[in-house]
């Protein structure tokens, strides 16, 4: 009978336990590293951006344009390509280098296609609507010297429960006027998922 | 041991507390049984392409259990493409996909649960085919809603998938060729599902229309790979398709047509006779099909029953897919990819494992049942015995029952044609016809064929 009782008991105390709450929220920072599948995530983003805008500025191109222009280059974001197996959020990315790139303070940067385009209309609505002094001045908006464009690439290899991600990402500075290439940078990722073999 | 002899009355209250115990978990069915929506309504809605009638049954409440999610984000995902709100079936299938590799950890309980019962137990996790062709919908989603380089990530998944697939069937072969008691058993087929022709087919696509013709070349060369790589998976010709690389300069409009509904599965009982440390395995339905296994210690004399999935094939509605431009040219629509024989081949490697598991399950619970009449027999009343003896043999033979969940709404066929046209809008009438020569369905659609695009038509007919 007391083997029954503890059995019993057991079986109470498991189902009490499930009972518990299965949600917990618990806030953290947002520079806090998160991985929990193993995907590109917002820290893989943010430490890609600040490596690779840190190496861009770091290159003899930045001395070589200050010195014969003397002034700072002025850059704009062009096409950020996913040739990933994974969907990732590329304007994320591309804020994130913006963000780098003007927090240097050693570039000047200008917004892209779609943000210009609503400028663009606004500026346009000005001469109608706004008064003389106010409105802004059409056909004054600044030249990007560089575009630059990238591409984030991923091979994923699987064995058992084990997954091995290696994401590549491509970065290259290009001249607007000359269509010269002043700068490639290159930074990989890898990332070793395992997942338990078991679960309760 | 289920019963000590020497404590009659401790041995009673076991005996009795592990048939009702079997009982139990057997009358709560949550465990050994699975649910999903079937009957007639479901088959007229999606005849009449009753899409919302369909979805409507689907969605009702209770119609899926929460082990079988899968299930439901795999039907309503796809019910949702054929609907044309590819949002939303983006949403569940993107839902199914993530809960599939969820499942791919083993659940010690569930586990536990299945060898003591049977996979019913299991949340359910998908058939390999299943979780490839999820990809295959998304891509084709993410084309209706303009999104190219997404599209192109979805078929960045099928190949690492099929990659992963490709190493788990060679992992599964060696496991049951160092299997001792399986070299007496049926040998699983030795098929391969390395490379999708309809995943390269969608990539070839839009290779092309951004305008890298090397890589949609590529392309073509691993369809024509595909084909004659895998014989067992593409036993057709191969479609022609027009030569990305070389074309002319006049646009393609490209014809895919879903056709027929992709397989179900269908419980198949099979027999067990023993022998001194030999089974003897069969069924007796359409076929005679025998086979032994060597199970070391196991006496001449036992019978025990079981059942096991069987995947077959549903009859086909449509036979034939032409495809009429305005000017009355008429394009025959030819088979690129059979999903359903994709299905039926893929599950059949799994299916020793199957067998092996159901053998084993079977023969454990059908000599514990055995034991527990005996020990009940000669600890009870004769009447009391009896109730028990019916209740182990009810136990074991309904607590067997095999597992039958497979997503519903897959097509069978995928059928392809390329039509040149010249840029502009033109008005493409899709043709469904029977075997018997009946035309089934008319879909008309108007398409903008433009350089530089996805000229694509997409229609179904199940």
């Amino acid at each position: 009978m007391k083997q029954v009782v503890i059995i019993v008991l057991l079986g109470m105390l498991l189902l009490l336990t499930a009972c518990g709450p299965s949600v917990k929220v618990q806030r953290v920072s947002s520079d806090t590293a998160t991985d929990f599948g193993g995907r590109w995530n917002d820290t893989d983003s943010r430490l890609v951006s600040e490596e690779m805008v840190r190496d861009m500025l770091s290159r003899p191109w930045m001395s070589r344009f200050s010195q014969t222009e003397g002034r700072s280059p002025v850059l704009i974001i062009g096409t950020m390509r996913n040739l990933s197996s994974e969907h990732i959020e590329m304007q994320t990315f591309a804020t994130d280098i913006a963000r780098e790139l003007l927090n240097s303070g050693l570039v000047r940067f200008i917004a892209s296609r779609e943000e210009r385009d609503e400028v663009r209309e606004e500026r346009s609505d000005q001469q109608y609507h706004a008064s003389e002094e106010s409105a802004k001045r059409m056909a004054n908006e600044v030249g990007a010297d560089y575009m630059l464009q990238g591409v984030v690439k991923s091979i994923t290899d699987r064995v058992d429960n084990t997954q091995a991600k290696f994401y590549q990402v491509d970065l290259q500075l290009v001249d607007v006027e000359s269509s010269e290439t002043v700068w490639i940078g290159s930074k990989e990722i890898k990332k070793l998922v395992e997942r338990s073999r078991l679960r309760l | 041991m289920i019963l000590e002899a020497a404590k009659p009355s401790w041995g009673r209250f076991k005996a009795t507390f592990s048939i009702l115990l079997t009982g139990l978990l057997i009358s709560s069915c949550a465990l050994t049984h699975t649910m999903q929506p079937r009957g007639k309504d479901l088959e007229h809605a999606l005849e009449m392409r009753d899409i919302p009638a369909a979805l409507s049954i689907a969605g009702k409440p209770k119609q899926y259990r929460p082990k079988d999610r899968v299930l439901y984000y795999l039907d309503a995902g796809l019910l949702n493409y054929y609907n044309g709100d590819w949002k939303k079936s983006n949403k569940l299938l993107q839902k199914a996909e993530d809960a599939i590799e969820e499942l791919n950890t083993k659940s010690i309980s569930k586990s536990a649960a299945s060898m003591l019962l049977n996979d019913n137990s299991l949340d359910y996790s998908g058939e390999d085919y299943e979780d490839v062709y999820i990809n295959v919908f998304k891509a084709l989603n993410f084309l209706k809603l303009g999104d190219r380089e997404a599209a192109f990530v979805e078929v960045r998944r099928i190949d690492e998938k099929l990659g992963y697939l490709e190493q788990s069937y060679a992992q599964m072969e060696k496991e049951l060729h160092k299997d001792a008691q399986l070299k007496s058993a049926k040998k699983s087929k030795n098929t391969k599902f390395h490379a999708s022709a309809l995943a390269r087919y969608l990539s070839l696509m839009m290779y092309e229309s951004e305008g890298n013709f090397d890589a949609a070349r590529i392309d073509l060369e691993n369809i024509r790979y595909a084909f004659n790589s895998q014989s067992e998976l593409y036993p057709f010709s191969m479609p022609e398709l027009i030569d990305p690389s070389a074309k002319s300069l006049a646009p393609v409009l490209r014809v895919l047509a879903f056709v027929n509904r992709g397989p179900i599965k269908k419980a198949k009982e099979m027999h067990i006779h023993s022998s001194e440390d030999l089974l003897l395995v069969g069924s007796v339905d359409e076929t005679v099909d025998v086979f032994s296994l060597h199970w070391p210690d196991i006496h001449e004399g036992y019978y025990f029953k079981f059942a096991l999935p069987d995947m077959v094939e549903r009859p086909a509605r449509v036979s034939e897919v032409v495809a009429v431009t305005p000017d009355g040219s008429r394009y025959s629509l030819a088979k690129l990819e059979d999903m359903s024989l994709v299905a039926r081949q893929t599950f059949e490697i799994k299916k020793s494992l199957i067998q092996l598991k159901s053998i084993t399950r079977s023969v454990l619970k059908g000599l514990a049942a055995e034991k527990a009449q005996s020990m009940a027999s000669r600890n009870s009343s004769s009447l009391f015995a009896a109730l028990m003896m019916i209740a182990a043999d009810v136990a074991v033979f309904i607590s067997e029952n095999a597992d039958l969940r497979l997503a519903q709404f897959f097509p069978a066929q995928a059928m392809v044609a390329e039509i040149p046209l010249s840029a502009g809008q033109h008005e493409i009438n899709l043709e469904y016809y029977s075997a018997a020569g009946n035309l089934l369905y008319r879909d008309l659609q108007t398409v903008k064929v433009q350089p530089g695009s996805v000229n694509l038509v997409q229609s179904w007919c199940l």
